[in-house]
């Protein structure tokens, strides 16, 4: 298996919940691909359907309708013993941290070290090791009714993390702590993702935490509705502030378009809009170059070349008008479109600026 | 490696529940021992006298289905077994409840009177076996010391009525009462004679109740038996101790409640246990729903969740039945001790009532587990 291959491979995900007359969908045809060690944050009003989401990811529920893939292996049709068994692979961290209250931080640790068979020898240094690295080495054998709402959680994620999983999911971790150990438990998780390659799927409603994210995937209405790279996100802000039409946008405004842009891929040669077309998107170039042609007397020419960071296709959705030049991809391709619907709500954000930007493209004319 | 001992951490962390629990099956053991108990020693105690015949083999009438039942048999036919092979000695053992009154200054009680030859050894009671000798003198007696207390005095030397003539106690010995019998005197068979003579039984040695037949040393019991039953004619059953005994508890058994009652009783303490060893396996897996379901979660199988809840009705079962066996023993002391009643503690006795208690916590273990199993790992998300 290569380094490559996703962590987290969802595809065509539907679900249900109850049967009959009472059935009710719950998700909606989701994709969703998480690879090595990214932090991946999930969001979403609740009822939106990412719990529901966690728990088929993680071997929780049964998969009715689509694919969900865990390191290369598919679940769907996994039962019983096998689904149990490839729970093992995953890190679960919980609201609750569910530690048994009889049992000491190293014992409840112990708990997940003793599901590898046979029981590995050094069971009680590599919990102690681990809970050292949380920094509970004075509290190894403490009681979780003598342990702080901090510690704890962390030796519940001790708990999730000894095994050395490659996926760790969570469900709101930080929501029973205070910031400072809320912080904590994510920098926890980041460091593991950088020193261990460890992916972790986070849900949570904690704004606090949004800016650790490699990625935060929104969910409404059992939909993914965005699945942003953090740090793609702020490369596409920086870009669209250079574009004329967005420029006067607040930072906010912003990142809500970057969060609705999609990234597209076209090959070498291939028409990314063609001349005459009604205009559906608007486009910016992520990477490779494109050439602008237009139509003189039959005869295609180029008038210029557009490159990273450069746009196009605004004219046809401000003016209505169709396609004025066609575009054609001259490398690998990658560029974000956003649809007409979403790019004429962003400039209807800033009204005034609209007005002033028609007025320059009717004098070009 | 040993694996975390998660039965025993979830069992014993609240300490004063887990006392609790332990009296609560304690008591589960307590009662079932003490209906098992009461069931035994009345059983026991209407079969004490046959236990201690000193013969292999009983002679007693055909009819005769309960030991209580006066249907005699004629003193010949214990002459004719001493005419075959392998019979060593044929005593006669004469017993007598009706005609029988113990009078003393607290009033008159009806017992029961056993006339036997006291040179003979038939009764292999130690204080018989001591005092047989006094025997031989014109009113005296022998006085069950574990009779009830209502016969008013009997140390030795204590000179009382027995059915309207004066007898002198002039020794005890210890065999206890049954249904029927709430105090034993023993006497020569001549002094039987003497005393319950009547108009209607002259001669009561003629009629004999139990026929105690002793055989050669190394003989067959069983095809002496079958010869004895040949020979003799079929008025009269020859019986081994083991088969009258059985058949003295069958008849109780069957032909009254008290097997009923006690075995019912039993079964009430045995439910009560599984009440209580439910309440408290229950309480635990629900006061522990969140953390077994992120077991399950994590990856253990139902089996292991199975075997936590198994293992704690084991240690509940193992640890309930020591106190319980402990109240137990001192109440059959204390019973014993004042009723007469020959309160027995044998190991197969105390297996029995083990295994009750492992069935008995298994169960409710079994009707707990049903939670866990059933719990959704989905649902501590």
């Amino acid at each position: 298996m290569s380094d490559s291959t996703p962590v987290v491979h969802v595809a065509g995900l539907n679900h249900y919940f109850g049967e009959g007359e009472t059935r009710n969908q719950v998700l909606f045809d989701n994709h969703l691909e998480v690879s090595a060690g990214e932090i991946v944050i999930m969001t979403g009003p609740s009822g939106s359907g990412k719990t529901t989401l966690l728990t088929l990811i993680g071997g929780l529920r049964t998969v009715q309708e689509g694919s969900i893939k865990i390191i290369g292996q598919e679940i769907r049709g996994l039962v019983g013993l096998d689904l149990v068994k490839m729970r093992r692979k995953i890190g679960f961290i919980f609201q609750a941290h569910n530690l048994f209250e009889s049992l000491t931080a190293i014992q409840n640790v112990r708990m997940a070290l003793e599901l590898n068979e046979p029981i590995p020898a050094d069971v009680d240094e590599r919990a102690a090791a681990i809970l050292t690295r949380l920094g509970l080495e004075h509290r190894i054998h403490y009681k979780p009714d003598s342990l702080s709402g901090g510690q704890r959680q962390r030796v519940a994620i001790g708990r999730a993390l000894v095994n050395k999983p490659r996926l760790i999911l969570a469900d709101e971790p930080t929501a029973a702590l205070d910031e400072k150990s809320g912080a904590e438990v994510i920098k926890i998780l980041k460091e593991l993702g950088q020193q261990e390659g460890c992916t972790s799927l986070i849900v949570t409603h904690d704004n606090r935490i949004l800016k650790d994210a490699d990625r935060i995937v929104n969910m409404v209405g059992g939909r993914i509705k965005s699945n942003v790279l953090v740090k793609e996100s702020l490369l596409i802000c920086e870009y669209l502030r250079k574009c004329v039409i967005f420029a006067a946008l607040t930072p906010d405004s912003l990142t809500q378009v970057a969060e609705k842009m999609t990234l597209e891929r076209f090959s070498p040669s291939m028409d990314v809009v063609r001349e005459g077309d009604q205009g559906d998107k608007f486009y910016l170039i992520r990477r490779g170059e494109v050439e602008v042609l237009y139509n003189k007397e039959g005869v295609p020419s180029r008038v210029n070349t557009l490159r990273e960071g450069d746009y196009f296709g605004e004219r046809a959705l401000m003016t209505g008008e169709p396609r004025n030049a066609t575009i054609r991809a001259i490398s690998d391709l990658e560029a974000y479109s956003l649809g007409n619907d979403d790019f004429q709500q962003a400039l209807g954000t800033s009204a005034p600026f609209l007005e002033q930007l028609r007025r320059v493209y009717f004098q070009r004319q | 490696m040993r694996r975390v001992p998660l039965a025993w951490k979830n069992l014993t962390h609240n300490r004063l529940r887990f006392v609790l629990a332990m009296a609560g099956v304690g008591f589960a053991v307590f009662l079932m021992f003490a209906q098992y108990g009461f069931r035994n020693a009345l059983f026991d105690s209407t079969v004490e006298l046959v236990r201690r015949l000193d013969g292999e083999l009983v002679l007693v009438n055909q009819l005769k289905y309960n030991l209580n039942l006066k249907e005699p048999f004629t003193r010949r036919r214990l002459y004719q077994a001493l005419a075959v092979d392998g019979v060593r000695s044929a005593q006669p053992v004469y017993i007598e409840s009706n005609f029988s009154e113990w009078r003393s200054p607290d009033g008159v009680r009806a017992i029961r009177a056993i006339g036997i030859d006291p040179d003979s050894g038939v009764l292999t009671l130690p204080g018989v076996q001591l005092n047989a000798r006094e025997l031989h003198v014109a009113d005296r007696v022998l006085f069950d010391a574990k009779s009830k207390p209502i016969f008013g005095p009997t140390e030795p030397g204590t000179i009382a009525e027995l059915s309207g003539d004066d007898v002198t106690i002039a020794g005890t010995f210890q065999l206890g009462t049954d249904f029927t019998a709430e105090g034993n005197v023993i006497m020569s068979q001549d002094e039987f004679q003497s005393r319950f003579a009547s108009p209607l039984n002259r001669d009561p040695l003629t009629k004999v109740d139990l026929g105690v037949i002793k055989l050669l040393p190394g003989a067959n019991i069983e095809s002496i038996r079958q010869r004895l039953q040949e020979a003799l004619p079929s008025d009269v059953k020859v019986m081994t101790k083991a088969e009258l005994t059985a058949q003295e508890i069958a008849f109780w058994q069957n032909s009254t409640p008290i097997g009923f009652a006690f075995g019912f009783g039993v079964a009430m303490g045995f439910v009560v246990g599984v009440v209580i060893c439910y309440q408290i396996l229950s309480t635990d897996v629900a006061d522990h729903l969140p953390e077994y379901a992120t077991l399950k979660a994590i990856g253990y199988p139902d089996r292991y969740l199975t075997r936590v809840v198994l293992q704690e009705a084991l240690i509940l079962s193992l640890l309930g039945f020591v106190p319980g066996l402990i109240a137990s023993w001192g109440l059959y002391q204390l019973l014993g001790y004042a009723t007469g009643l020959p309160m027995y503690l044998t190991i197969e006795r105390m297996g029995l009532v083990l295994i009750l208690t492992l069935a008995m916590c298994a169960i409710s273990g079994m009707i707990a587990l049903r939670k866990v199993q059933t719990v959704d790992p989905a649902e501590v998300f």
